[in-house]
Parts: C-alpha cells; sequence; structure tokens
C-alpha cells in the first residue's frame, strides 16, 4: 500500500484521526472520572451527581466508565459492585447494568413503563446499556472481614455504618438479632439494606420510588455474595439517615431499645 | 541472554492511535478478501471491509484477548457479523462509521484491481491446497515440509523416516501430479 492515492490508505489516515480524537475524548472523561471517584472514596454526595453526569453525557462510554470505577480501591473499601441506573428509550421505564469488579459477568435488566413486563437479560456484552439519561448509584463493599463476637470489635455492617454515614444513623445491631436494615432517604427514593448480623452477608437490597410504585428487591443477590463477605451501602448519601432493625420477632426487647435510642 | 521474544500482538484496548492502524494494515487484505469473495463486488467489499474495521475501532477497548490470533479472531467476528446483515438486508450497514465521523473513500481503478487480484491469489491458494489433500499422505507430507517449511531433504528423510533419495522422489512426484492436476494455473513453478 504505497500509492497516497489509494482508498485504502485514505481510510487509514481517518482511523488514525478517529481513534486519536477518541482517546482524547476518553482521556477527559478519564480525569474527571478520578476525581470524581476520589470524592466518592471520602462518601461525598456529589460524586455520585458527579458520575452520573459523566455516564449521562456519553452513553457510549457507560462501560468504560463502570469499569474503571470498579477499578478505583480506595480507603478501607472496594468497589466491587456497580450499578446504573438508567430512563431508557423504547417505553422501557428502566435499564439497570450491574457488574462485578472483573467485569466478567453483566445482568442487564429492564423494565417498562406500565410495569406490567420485566425482561432479564444476562449478557457479557457491556453494549447493552445504552440510555438518553442515566443515575449512577455505586455500592460499595467493605474489604472482607470476619465477623468477630469479641466485645467492641465492630463488624462490617457497622463499620461501613459508621463510615458513611456517620453520626446519622444509630446501631441497630445486636449480637441477637438476626437481621439488620439501614434505610437511606435521599428525595423521594429509599434505599434499604438487610444484612445478616451473624455474618455480615446481606440478605436485600431494597430500592423504592415511592412516585412510581416500584420496589426492587435483589435478595440474596448471588454476585454480590459471591464478591464478598460483608456489608453494603449505597452511596447515594441521604440527607437523613435511620436505622430501622430486626425482622426476629423473638427480639423484642432489642427492638425497644433501639427505638428508645432512636427517640432519645 | 534472553530469549528473542515472541510477536506481540497489536495493543488494540491501549492509547497509541497508531496502533489501530497497524492493526488495520495488517488485516485488510484478508478483509477484503473475505468479503469479496461472497459478495463478487470490489465496491460492495471495500463498503463491508470500511465499516468493519469502524466497529472494531469503536469496540476496541472492549476486546479482551492478547495474541495475535485472539486479535484476528475478535475482528472476524465483526466481519461475519457484517456479511450476515448483509445477508439478511442485501444493504451495507454504514452506521458506526457515520457515528464516528468516518469517511469511506471511493476506490481507484488501482484499488479494485488490487482488491480483485487477491481474490484471484486466493482462489489459487485453495486449488493448491485442494490439490495437495488428493496426493498420497506422505507426498503430501514431503510437499508440506519441502516447499511450505522450507527443509532440505535430508530432514524430510529424516521425519518420513525413509532415505534422502525417496524423499527428492516424493517431492517430485508429488509436484508433477500437482502440476497436472492445476495445469490451468500459470504461476505454479517448481524446480
Amino acid at each position: 500500500m504505497t500509492d497516497s492515492h489509494s482508498a485504502f490508505d485514505a481510510y487509514a489516515v481517518d482511523l488514525h484521526r478517529v481513534a486519536a480524537e477518541l482517546n482524547a475524548t476518553r482521556d477527559n472523561r478519564q480525569r474527571r472520572l478520578r476525581a470524581a471517584v476520589a470524592l466518592l472514596a471520602v462518601g461525598a454526595a456529589a460524586a455520585v451527581a458527579s458520575l452520573s453526569m459523566l455516564v449521562s453525557q456519553d452513553r457510549a462510554s457507560a462501560a468504560e466508565l463502570a469499569s474503571s470505577a470498579l477499578d478505583a480501591r480506595r480507603g478501607p473499601f472496594s468497589v466491587s459492585y456497580l450499578q446504573l441506573s438508567a430512563s431508557g428509550r423504547g417505553g422501557f421505564d428502566r435499564t439497570r447494568v450491574t457488574t462485578t469488579r472483573s467485569a466478567s459477568a453483566v445482568r442487564t435488566e429492564s423494565r417498562r413503563r406500565d410495569g406490567r413486563r420485566v425482561w432479564l437479560i444476562t449478557s457479557r456484552s457491556w453494549r447493552m446499556y445504552d440510555s438518553r439519561s442515566a443515575t449512577l448509584t455505586v455500592v460499595r463493599w467493605p474489604r472482607p472481614r470476619p465477623v468477630s463476637a469479641t466485645a467492641g470489635e465492630l463488624d462490617p455492617f457497622e463499620r461501613v455504618r459508621q463510615q458513611l454515614a456517620g453520626d446519622r444513623c444509630r446501631a441497630a445491631h445486636r449480637s441477637r438479632v438476626r437481621e439488620t436494615t439501614l434505610v437511606c432517604k435521599s428525595g423521594s427514593s429509599v434505599t434499604s439494606l438487610t444484612t445478616d448480623t451473624r455474618t455480615g452477608r446481606p440478605i436485600a437490597l431494597d430500592l423504592v420510588e415511592p412516585r412510581r410504585h416500584t420496589i426492587l428487591r435483589m435478595t440474596r443477590y448471588r454476585r454480590l455474595s459471591q464478591a464478598d463477605t460483608g456489608a453494603a451501602l449505597s452511596l447515594t448519601i441521604p440527607p437523613e439517615t435511620r436505622v430501622t432493625n430486626t425482622r426476629n420477632p423473638r427480639d423484642q426487647r432489642s427492638r425497644e431499645a433501639q427505638e428508645s435510642a432512636g427517640t432519645g | 541472554m534472553s530469549a528473542t521474544p515472541e510477536p506481540r500482538a497489536i495493543d488494540l484496548a491501549g492509547d497509541d492511535p497508531l496502533a489501530f492502524e497497524r492493526f488495520y494494515r495488517q488485516h485488510l487484505d484478508r478483509v477484503l478478501v473475505f468479503f469479496a469473495r461472497r459478495v463478487g463486488s470490489a465496491e460492495i467489499a471495500w463498503d463491508l471491509t470500511a465499516e468493519t474495521f469502524a466497529v472494531a475501532l469503536d469496540k476496541r477497548r472492549s476486546f479482551r484477548g492478547s495474541t495475535a490470533e485472539e486479535s484476528s479472531g475478535w475482528l472476524f467476528a465483526i466481519a461475519r457479523s457484517q456479511w450476515s446483515h448483509f445477508a439478511r438486508r442485501a444493504a451495507v450497514e454504514h452506521r458506526t462509521l457515520i457515528r464516528l465521523g468516518l469517511e469511506r473513500p471511493p476506490l481507484t481503478p488501482a484499488d479494485t484491481e488490487r482488491i480483485e487480484r487477491l481474490v484471484d491469489e486466493a482462489r489459487r491458494h485453495d486449488r493448491v491446497v485442494d490439490g495437495i489433500k488428493t496426493l498420497p499422505p506422505n507426498q503430501a507430507e514431503a510437499i508440506r515440509q519441502r516447499v511450505l517449511l522450507e527443509r532440505d531433504y535430508a530432514a524430510i528423510a529424516e521425519s518420513l523416516k525413509t532415505s534422502e533419495q525417496a524423499a527428492r522422489t516424493l517431492v517430485s512426484r508429488g509436484l508433477r501430479t500437482l502440476r497436472v492436476e492445476l495445469s490451468d494455473l500459470r504461476w505454479l513453478a517448481v524446480d
């Protein structure tokens, strides 16, 4: 291919030009992403907004964004599970893409606006993700740590609560409580996480949007439990956070203690 | 002393924009032939080739392989997908080309001639491969070692557990048969 007038050579030059442009766009996005991830590491709510903006600006690169965010490991947390929620086209109300840190498993779930039909597609392809606008929620997992019964030692759930919710959350964990639920409110949406207090494993993650009458529950989410042993918390840092506890009817005293702590 | 490194695959997912151009030049001929033999038109083959590389450029970050073989397989998976679309719709997809702002230049007469020549070469190659398959196994193996691997007769004889003279005879007879079989292919010159 030495003929400079060849269509093949001309196309090679054009491919080079577009590849350079795509790289420049990506570099810029990566810089903003790094800044957002740095904010995420300290639990700043602005990071979620920033990441959301990045996703909505460049839908095609949502996969890269997710992948990069998943690679980031800051502080005592590792980002190992990421969820993108989006208002999609074609009558879909919600499309969610979830992945593990290695990006080896991807799950896409779509729900129609009429709420009557749900498609669940499992795919290895990131290209499933496409939306007009998007919001992003990151669920971060603490690094694996065995739950110890030693007095004074915090279990993973407690560590997450303290790290991210600060003093706005009240401890619900008691040694005899089997399940603990952390509820985070943000605007009209509510995210709650129920954790097995003995093992530290999550039992269910509920995303509730009252305006849309939508409740999404990820019960015994296999990929989460495979990824790490530990509690999780939505990083949509709420202005108001409260902890409800116990689905253990036998632990009435603990519940009462919790309630009195909440009002006192 | 360190061993000579193996040839490395082009890092498609990296940041070097020249890498994709190199990848394109490495695979252009094979992709052109892939399409030209199916559609019988240089123009359409070039259309499909351009879109295939546009899709590859767009998706290069998702390539997870590390070897040249894997990158080639990945590219031809895209090419097969383009071909499948064309076979169903009888129309070439230009979506990625347009989205990325790439321009597919029109073929010059020399380009068209180049594609036709590549297709002819590929057909001749197929004929030779088919011809070799019809030979007795020991002759086919002797030719493979002599012509393709360029081994000397002593090595061929040792490999086939025969004498050097017998190895020469196997190659000679095999080529003679091929010469008759492929007499319409003028370029087959053997000594």
